[in-house]
Formats: C-alpha cells, structure tokens, sequence
C-alpha cells in the first residue's frame, strides 16, 4: 500500500504553487515587450487561460492527458477520470506513489495552463479576444492534453519507447514554440510591422519582473517534476538555476557583441531560453553539463530569432525562437547528456554509451514538431469559421486594451 | 450529479462566449497620454 509522504507532498504543492505564479510572470514578461497600448490585453491572454485551463483540466483536461490510456493505443486518455471522477485523496503509483493523487494532478494542471499562455506572445497586439478564448480551450484539448498523454501519461507511447522530458521540454516548450510559429503565421504580420523594424518595448523593467517571476516558479516546474523531496529534486534545482544563468550570460555577450550594448532584455530572453532547455534534462544531467546547456541554447536560440526575423513570420514575442528551438536543444540535449549517476531510473545519452537515446529524443521532437503545427493550423482554421482571428486594421492600430476590453493601462488621471 | 452539472456551467459559458459581442463599440476618442495631458512632462 502507498503511503504518503508529507515532505513530498508538501513538496509537490509548493511547486504547483510556484508553477502557478509562473503564468502571471509570463504575462508581466510579455505585456513590457508589447507597446503601451496592447499591454492589457497580453496580460489578461495569461490571466485569463489560468482561469479557463484550471476548470478544463478538472473537468475533461487531466482524464484526456493522464486518464487510463484508451483502447491501449498510447495516444490519448479515455473520459473515466472527468470531473476527476476516481481522482482522489489516495496515491496513484503510476505517477507518484507518495503524495495524494489529487495533488499530483493539481501540479500538472499548472503546465497545463501556462503551455497555451506561451503561445500568446506570437499572436500579440492582432488577435480577437473571442477567437483567442476559443483557440485556447480547443489547443489544450486537442494539442496539449494528448501530447501530455504520449509522453507522461500511463501507456502514452513516446513514454514507453523511452523519451525522456523531465518536466516538459516537449510537451510544453515544443508544442507551444511550433503552434506559435504557425499562429503567427496563419494570422500574418501586424500593420504596424515592417519586416526587420524593431517594436520597442514599452515597460522594460516589467519584463525583467516577469522574466524573474518565471525564473523563480521555474524551481517548481522543474525540481517539482521530481514529485519528492529528495536528492533529484535537488538536482534538478542545481541545474535549473546553473543553466538559466549561464544562458542569460551567453546571450548578453552574443547581443554585446553583434549589437555594441549589453541588452537588458537580452539578458532576461536568454535566462528564458536556458530555463527551457534545462527543462527537458533537469533530472538527468550533471551541473556541468548544465552550463554546456546552457550556452549551447543561447547561440542557437539568438540565431533563432535572426532567422525569424529574415523570415516573413511575425511571431511577436520570438515564442518559436526560444521556446520552440530552445526545447528542441534541451530535448535534444537530453539525449545527449543524460546520465544514470543523476537519475537511475532513467537512460544514459549518447556520451555515456548510449546513442539510441539521442534517436529516441529526435522521434519525440519530430512527432512534437509535426502534431503541433499541423493540430493548430487546423484548429485556427476551425476559429476562423466562427470568429475571425485578427481584429479590424482600426483596432489594430487603437490597439488591443481599448478596442477589445475598453480599458487603458496607464490612466492619465 | 454535481460533475454533470459542472459540465453543463461550463459549456454554458461558452457557449455565452460564441453569442457575446466581439468586442465593444469603438470608443469615439481614446484617452489622452500623460505626455499629452501634461505637455511639459514631455
């Protein structure tokens, strides 16, 4: 019989808890990047799919994505769990068999909520609230919640080939980087950006609290992910920290030197980018091979973001460059790096004897790539039928806080 | 029961979303900024 643990499960609701304040963080993040007068409307993008994710994941969300494992095909939950119907106070040991089923599930709900929050930044300061509210809800249902199901969830069959993502390199960081680019792409460049033009940021300070809000709950979604308070969760807070920092120095000396100025918002982007490649590896990998991490994503991820900007996508916030390309290094990384003296319960990579570990990581990438992009140009395509994605060019250039929410931000009075 | 019902509040409300308007009336005038408003903060 499982017996619960109260330092596990004290643990693992603290880290829900941290993971929540992360989507907040994120708007905060977001919303200094965008101009003055889209800032609410990028704040209230987070705001609002806490509130909408956490009532669908306890009703359908958490059975679809950890739900017993449907007609045995590892693909997604059957409906058994809805309501959390059988989700109780008492362990489930094929997840964590020492804390009660219930907070287990509370943990995941928090992914589950800040992944579609992600993908806001590409749409920013264009997107109909309306046609964002519906995107988000069919997103998680039909994007987030099976792709959950294939890699963390009993019976899911990227899990049982032997990926491994720790606390959600491809589940959350790919999934939301690929359908940000497609969003982007599908509802097409703002009016107000030409290619290659610079949209400065309205309130920086507000990107580094949001940036340090996400870096802060990242101790949650990665350490959390150990679902014990134990030695890997340590670990894994080692390497959180260590590559979010060597991240954050590699890309202020990149942009030092292409640029001439040490970027501020360049120091909070590659923190960002290093938290999300760390996230696939966290409980894998050893502090040194962390800091490798680290300034592995940031060169990647900075090229990233020059490539985007010579392509003709306009992902507002770079979602695909650091979270889409900065996951697929992590993942990748993962495979590479991954050492049983971290976690025993897991897989060597390629440079501790094991290269079908890096080939397992690429058909997770490639499967996580491809479900992504192809499911949300669908589903915005469904939107799009019932509500036009973008707002009128009036609105547009009003911008979003007044012609969708008529409200400003910052009262002259 | 109550998880029945839970699905029906919910569905409720979206479905309020699909009828609600898309966005409010335009306002005739936006407000005015601080530089605006005060010109020598400028």
């Amino acid at each position: 019989v499982d017996k619960i643990s109260a330092g596990d499960t004290a643990w693992v609701l603290a880290s829900a808890a941290l993971v929540m304040i992360m989507t907040p963080g994120l708007g905060f993040f977001y919303g200094g990047l965008v101009r003055r007068k889209n800032v609410l409307s990028t704040v209230m993008h987070s705001f609002f799919i806490l509130c909408l994710i956490s009532v669908q994941w306890v009703l359908w969300g958490y059975s679809l994505a950890f739900g017993p494992d449907w007609k045995g095909l590892g693909i997604i939950g059957d409906l058994s769990w809805i309501g959390l119907n059988g989700v109780g106070l008492k362990p489930n040991a094929d997840y964590a068999a020492t804390v009660p089923h219930q907070a287990y599930m509370v943990f995941q709900l928090m992914f589950a909520v800040i992944t579609p929050a992600l993908i806001s930044g590409a749409f920013a300061e264009r997107k109909r609230f309306k046609a964002f509210v519906l995107f988000s809800l069919l997103w998680a249902t039909f994007v987030y919640d099976p792709l959950a199901h294939w890699v963390w969830g009993h019976g899911g069959w990227l899990g049982k080939l032997g990926a491994l993502d720790f606390a959600g390199g491809t589940v959350v960081h790919i999934s939301s980087g690929v359908s940000a680019l497609v969003a982007a792409w599908v509802l097409g460049k703002r009016i107000t950006h030409k290619p290659g033009e610079d949209v400065e940021p309205h309130d920086i300070p507000m990107v580094v609290l949001g940036c340090a809000l996400l870096w802060f709950g990242w101790f949650g979604f990665n350490a959390g992910s150990a679902l014990a308070a134990n030695g890997l969760a340590v670990s894994a807070f080692v390497n959180t920290n260590t590559a979010a920092a060597m991240a954050a120095l590699t890309w202020l000396t990149i942009s030092w030197a292409h640029k001439g100025v040490p970027s501020v918002v360049g120091a909070t982007a590659g923190a960002v980018a290093g938290l999300v490649a760390i996230t696939p590896a966290a409980g894998y990998v050893t502090p040194a091979a962390s800091i490798l991490i680290g300034l592995l994503v940031s060169v990647v991820c900075y090229g990233a973001v020059m490539l985007r900007d010579k392509m003709k996508v306009d992902d507002a916030l770079d979602v695909w460059a650091v979270h889409g390309v900065g996951g697929t290094v992590g993942a990748l990384a993962t495979g590479l790096f991954a050492t049983t003296a971290i976690n025993a319960g897991a897989s060597n990579g390629l440079f501790y004897g094991n290269p079908k570990q890096l080939l397992i990581q690429t058909i997770a990438v490639v499967a996580a790539w491809v479900f992504s992009g192809v499911m949300t140009f669908l589903i915005l395509k469904l939107v799009n039928v019932f509500v036009p994605l973008r707002v009128s060019e009036n609105e547009e250039a009003m911008g979003l806080d007044l012609s969708q929410h008529s409200e400003v931000a910052y009262s002259p009075s | 029961m109550e998880i029945v019902a839970s699905m029906v509040a919910f569905f409720a409300l979206i479905a309020a979303w699909f009828v609600l308007p898309s966005a409010p009336p335009v306002p005739a005038a936006r407000p005015q900024t601080v530089s605006e408003a005060l010109p020598t903060a400028a």
